[in-house]
Formats: C-alpha cells, structure tokens, sequence
C-alpha cells in the first residue's frame, strides 16, 4: 500500500496541462484568490489544534493525578483546563471556521474574493487576541466565566477581528454570481451574523458592565450554549451540506428538508441554553422556555440526520474510500447521536442525574469532537489538495488519524458518560460519602486519559501530514490525484 | 411572597406578539413570490461543468480504483 | 430560496427574538432586585431596623474571591443550592434552603459552577467557621489529602511559603501533624502567603445562614 503510495507521488508528471487548466479555470480562480488567507488560517489551526491537546492531556492527567505538575501555578487545573478550552475553541476551531467554512463560500459565491487582504489581517489579529488571551489565563487573569475566560484585554483585539471578517462576508456576498443562495450560505451567514452578536452581548453584560446577580448567568448559559448551537454548528452543519453532496457528485437527499432544518434550527437552539441552570436560581419559566426548546431541536436534527445519511444511502462504498466522506459521516451520525442525547438530558428527570457530573463533559465533547471537529477534519482533507495543487503525502497517516481520533473520542464519551451517570446517582443519595463517589469516579476518568492518548496520535499524525504536505512540494505532486478533483479515470467513466 | 414581577414582561408579551405577526407575513410572502419553489433544482447549484454531477471527487491517495460514476 | 434580504431578516429575526425573551426578559424580571429583611410585615414593608440581606461582601474576602476566580475553583465547585426534593443539596448539608435570585446580587461576578468534581461550596462558610474552619480550609488548601484522604482535589503549594522556623514558631503556621507524609522537614513550618489568607476568608464568608422573605430557612 505504502509502496504504491509512493509509486504514485514519484511518477514524473506535468501536473496542469492546458486542457485541464480550462476545466478548472473558474473554481482554480476562486480557489487561489482565497488561498493565502484559507492557507494562514488553517496552519493556525493546526497549530492551535496541537496546543490544545497537550492542556487537555496534563488536564485529564491531572484529574486523576492531583499531584501531577502540582506545584507550578499556571499548570493548575483550573488554568490548564480553560487553556484548553479557549485554544481549541478560539483556536483550532475558529480558525479553521475561517479558514475551510470562508473557502467553500468562497465557491458558493461563484466569484474570486476581493480583499483578501483584509481576511490576513483579520487572522492575525485573531491569533494574537487567542494567544494574549491563553497566555492571560496560565498567567491567572482569566476570568471564571465559562466559554468566556479569555481576559478582558484580550477581547478587542478578537472583536477586531471579527469584525474585518464580517465585513470581508459581505463584500463577498455584494459580489457573488448566480442568483441562488445554497444551503450551505444560509448556515455560513447565520453564524457569520450570529457569533458577534452574542459574543458581545455575553462580554458587555458579564465583563465590561455586569448585570446584577443571576442574570449574568442567564447570559452566561445564553452565550455558551449558543457557540456551540449558533456558531460550530451551523459551520460545521453548512460544510457538511457541501462536502456530502459534492464529494459523492449527487444532489443532497431533499432540499425542502435543508430548508426545514435551517429554519428550526435558528428558531429553537438560541433558546436551548438555558437547561444548564436548571434547578439554578431563576424563574421557572425561564428554565422551562429552555427544555421546551431543548426538546423541540429534536425537529432540526432528525430532518438534518434525513438528510445526510439519506444523501449517502447506495454510495457506502465510494464514501469509505473517501477520507473526506469518513470524517464527515462520523461527524453527521454523532450530529444526530449528541443532539438526541442533549434533547434528553434537558428533561428535568434525566438533567437531575446528569448535571453536575462528567456526563456533561462527556457531551460537550461529542459535540465539539465527534461531531464538529471531525467534519472540519474532513473539510481539510478536501479542501487542502485543490488549494495547493498537491496530494495527501500518506494515505496511512489519515487512516491513522482517523481511528485514532474516532476510536479516542468514542471511549472518551462512553467513559464519560458512563461514568457520570453513577456519579449522578450517587451524588443524588446522601447516604453516600461524598469521598467514595470521588473515588468510584477515578476508573473512568483514567480511561479518558487512555482516550486523549489516543486522540493526540491522531492528531500528530493529522499534523505531520499536513506539514509534510504543505512544505515537502516536490515530492507529493499528483498527476490525476485521487483527492483532486480532476480525475483522468473519472473523465473516462463519465465519457 | 414572589419577587417576580410577571408585569413587568407585558411589553416583551406584546413584542413577542408583533414579532409573531412580522415572522408569519414574511413566510407568506416569502411563499407567494415563488422562493420556496424548485427545489430539486436548487439542490444542484454546486455542481458546475468543471464538476459536474454525476462523479466521485475524493478517494484515498493511494486508492488505484478508478473514481466511480455516482448514480 | 434566492431573496438574500429575507433570508437576512430571518436570520436577525431569529436571534433577536431569543435575546428578547432569554436576555430582555430576565433583566426586566430580576435584574434589580434590593437587599430586604429576613421576613415582611402584612403590606408586604420591610421591617424597620432588621438588617438587610444578602450580605455585602467583605474587603478581605473580595481579595479571596479573585484569587478563587484566578485559580478556576469554579470548574469543580458549584454555589448554588437546589430546593429540597431536587437533588441532595440540602440532604447532604451543603445548605439550608435553596438559593434564590436575590441571593446573589452583591456579587460583581456570579460564581453558579455547573460542575461538582467537589462540593457545592454557596454555604462553605456554614459548614466550617471560626478559627476550626480556618485551619481545616488551610491544612486542606495545602494538600487535600491531610483532611480529605483519596480527594482529586490539586493541593496548591504555591499558596504557601514553606521556611525556616527562626526562633519561636509563628503562630499562622499551618497545623500539620508530625507524622503525615506531607508535612515539612524538621526545623521548617508552612506559612500562609496574603492570598491563601484571602481564599479561605473568602470560604469562611460563603454562607447562606439568612431567610429571605421569597425562601425562609424553615425548622431551624
């Protein structure tokens, strides 16, 4: 397998001839327009991406391991493990946001961007406001919110940033050609839209002017459940809508169906984050408004669920061959498997157990993981090729990345969650010492360090490979590369 | 001995009203000048003739299968 | 669906009608709640000369709560006591009523936790007080493992000074038993630095020992 591998990327060839370059020549357009921008936010990602791992890893270490690094201040738990939420959060997963989600709108704009420019500024300025802002939080100026503990002097430097890309999204859209909005845009736009307004809403009304008590919760839980519900998701739920079809060259399943899931979508889940307080101090009705909401987002995931895996059905096989199908798939079923579990953990039966346990933390990992986090993966593998005009150095390293991340983040929620549900019940009988449910706990904790162990080979292979593809040029061009999108024996099959 | 005051939320009620109103004219609107028409159509704005419909774009590097005709 | 300026409108639709009602809302119902008395006369009055509640907060204690938000205690301890019947808060001691809205409006910044890797600690204070509660809360902040054996809880050495004993001594030394495995070498004592001070009169402050007219302590 190797041998051919190399085979292929050896093979004197002219990669780009003329006919080819016609065939191309409008998506080639777009595709190198947005390159430098796309290029510079993915590298951050990666980057970030490896970062993040590292403060999760020392974190779950350190949650069976108190003694582990104990003594330096900035390792602590509560430190490393709001690092790491803010460098795979802010990091790796805005970045990579702008870098894959702003290409494919790009594409769906049907016209070179302008101002690409605008979009590198935009980057920098984002990465210098995420690495002031990880640096503010080892050195002990977070701020305990949560989703929001970057520093409060790092935030301008993200709205900045924001903003420029925002701006640089409409120029975009001013411009685009063909008069239909694909689904995908929808989503793009929404989050586009969405994101800023509740950031800033969340750091006026906690950081810069708090609201009395309790409501600075309210927004707390408003904004932190919303990143998730009005920003990865849409990206990456958007992504999916291209990649699935596109990849498999088959219109998506229903396209009534696309427009039903967007618009519950944006009608229910701005509603859902208050299920995090329940039982908190706040209105009844408040909480009640949120597990209504959390239930009814039941609609959107099962007409979205429809819609991808119907789209696929009778082309399984030609999906397994492709990376981009597999991660994007794994990513569509834990789409549909994390939200039907998120839909019952709202229930005030079910949220009774589970809150305050790790079956909490097990979810928001198989949202952010298993679900956006591996479609975004996908959207790398196909995006990368067609930017750089190059293919995937090792078809080994992405089967290791693969199973490695899906095997590691399926243990990680099943321990988790496991896990935490005897906790729950335990927590909820007072009859057991507190101490022994700490204890009962450590089994499964360690088996989430076995899953981050895991998850970091993955990632490392991801990393080698796509750093070895980006600087070893010479070696991995391809002729009729099979992750490209001109395939000579495609042409043959279709003719 | 309730500290919520309920009467307090009247003008959101009405505003929630108003956006109701607001919501359901602009679906029917929406409906009327034909943008939620032609569906099967729309599905197909991504595929272009430099990548038509019709064909597989992504396998593993190493894969020597041809790419196979969807469909 | 092509009309750009609808499918915009829909988008602003949806997310402002959210903030109305989860943000709006909750800043017009309970945004400006006061400090009242324990209990009301029959107009629904504050009692004349009863002392008000919740608390404010103390200077020291202030100092505590930052250095409690600069380590992330949030992330494994809630303050926030569930109504009897939901939960075992108040089963398992850690309060002696739900808390409220009201009990949390003197607060810069609102510590609610959703996570209880430990204790709830909304009413610590109640728990462990006076000078016993200081040097539990110091020995345990040093290594849980002195007070709480088999606890996951990270000790934080850095929150104190280990030293030379030089002539008699000093009093604030942290009370470590001879024999444990974690007390300092011969000729050494363990010393509080000003922040571990702070945090734990920030612990010994957390109480919720009040009623408040919406959530009276009951069978005192």
């Amino acid at each position: 397998m190797n041998a051919s591998a190399t085979d292929n990327a050896r093979q004197p060839s002219i990669p780009y001839t003329t006919e080819i370059t016609s065939q191309r020549a409008e998506l080639s357009e777009i595709d190198q327009s947005i390159r430098s921008a796309s290029l510079f936010f993915t590298v951050s990602a990666v980057i970030w991406l490896l970062l993040g791992t590292v403060f999760a890893l020392i974190a779950a270490i350190k949650m069976h391991n108190p003694e582990f690094l104990a003594g330096f201040e900035a390792a602590t738990f509560g430190r490393v493990r709001s690092a790491h939420l803010n460098a795979v959060a802010l990091g790796w997963s805005n970045n990579v946001i702008y870098g894959l989600c702003l290409w494919i709108m790009a594409r769906l704009c049907r016209s070179p961007i302008r101002h690409g420019g605008l979009l590198i500024i935009a980057g920098v300025f984002w990465n210098l406001g995420v690495s002031l802002g990880i640096f503010g939080i080892l050195r002990g100026d977070l701020t305990s919110v949560e989703w929001l503990e970057v520093p409060v002097y790092a935030t301008p430097l993200l709205a900045i940033s924001y903003i420029l890309i925002g701006v640089w999204g409409i120029i975009a859209f001013r411009f685009r050609r063909g008069d239909h909005v694909y689904v995908s845009q929808w989503y793009f736009l929404a989050g586009l839209f969405w994101f800023p307004w509740i950031y800033v809403v969340a750091v006026l009304m906690i950081l810069w002017a708090p609201a009395q008590g309790v409501v600075q919760s309210v927004v707390n839980w408003w904004f932190g459940h919303n990143a998730l519900g009005l920003w990865y998701t849409p990206m990456a739920l958007g992504a999916a809508y291209y990649l699935i079809p596109k990849v498999l060259g088959r219109p998506i399943y229903s396209y009534y169906l696309s427009v039903l899931g967007f618009w519950s979508l944006a009608l229910f889940y701005n509603w859902a984050g208050i299920h995090h307080i329940i039982g908190g101090p706040v209105p009844v009705w408040l909480v009640s408004a949120g597990i209504v909401a959390s239930v009814m987002m039941v609609v959107p995931v099962v007409v979205v669920g429809i819609n991808h895996h119907l789209s696929i059905v009778g082309l399984h096989k030609e999906g397994w061959r492709s990376p981009t199908i597999r991660f994007v798939v794994f990513g569509a079923i834990n789409y549909t498997l994390v939200s039907l579990i998120g839909s019952a953990m709202s229930l005030r039966d079910v949220n009774l157990i589970t809150h305050f346990t790790h079956f909490t933390v097990g979810h928001a990992h198989h949202g952010v993981y298993a679900f956006f986090t591996m479609i975004m993966f996908g959207g790398i593998y196909y995006m990368m090729p067609r930017m750089l005009h190059r293919e995937w150095p090792s078809a080994k390293l992405i089967q290791i990345h693969f199973w490695a991340s899906g095997i590691g983040i399926l243990i990680m929620v099943i321990a988790l969650q496991v896990g935490g549900w005897y906790q729950g019940l335990a927590m909820n009988n007072a009859e057991i010492p507190f101490l022994e449910i700490v204890q009962n706990t450590l089994p499964w904790l360690k088996a989430r360090s076995v899953s981050g162990v895991l998850i970091t080979i993955g990632h490392f292979a991801f990393a080698i490979n796509f750093f070895w593809m980006l600087f070893a040029a010479g070696a991995v061009r391809a002729k009729s590369g099979p992750t490209l999108l001109v395939s000579t024996s495609g042409k043959e099959a279709a003719g | 001995m309730s500290v919520e005051n309920y009467l307090s939320l009247l003008p959101l009620l009405l505003l929630a009203i108003f956006f109701f109103g607001v919501a359901i004219s602009m679906f029917y609107w929406s409906a009327k000048k034909g943008q939620l028409k032609n569906f099967d159509q729309q599905a197909r704005v991504i595929f272009t003739d430099e990548e038509p419909e019709g064909e597989i774009s992504d396998q593993f590097p190493e894969s020597k299968a041809p790419s196979h005709k969807a469909n | 669906m092509k009309n750009i300026a609808l499918l915009f409108c829909g988008i602003l639709f949806t997310i402002a009608f959210s903030y109305t009602g989860v943000i709006l809302a909750s800043q017009l119902q309970f945004g400006s709640l006061l400090q009242t008395t324990a209990e009301l006369d029959e107009d629904g009055k504050q009692m004349e000369g009863d002392p008000l509640f919740p608390r404010r907060e103390s200077g020291i204690a202030l100092q505590g709560k930052q250095v409690y938000i600069e380590l992330g205690c949030i992330y494994c301890h809630s303050q926030q006591i569930r109504r009897e019947g939901f939960g075992a808060d108040i089963d398992r001691g850690w309060g002696l009523r739900a808390t409220v809205a009201r009990d949390y409006i003197m607060q810069d910044r609102v510590l609610l936790g959703t996570m209880r890797t430990g204790p709830d600690l909304a009413h610590v204070g109640g728990r462990f007080a006076g000078d016993g509660g200081r040097e539990w809360h110091h020995q345990h902040l040093y290594n849980p493992q002195l007070t709480s054996k088999g606890s996951i809880m990270p000790p934080y050495p850095f929150l104190y000074e280990v030293r030379e004993i030089e002539g008699e001594p000093s009093p604030e030394a942290v009370k470590i038993p001879a024999d444990s495995p974690y007390s300092p070498k011969t000729g050494y004592e363990v010393i509080p630095t000003r922040r571990a001070v702070a945090l734990v009169e920030y612990l010994l402050s957390l109480k919720v020992d009040y009623s408040l007219p919406e959530a009276p302590i009951l069978d005192q």
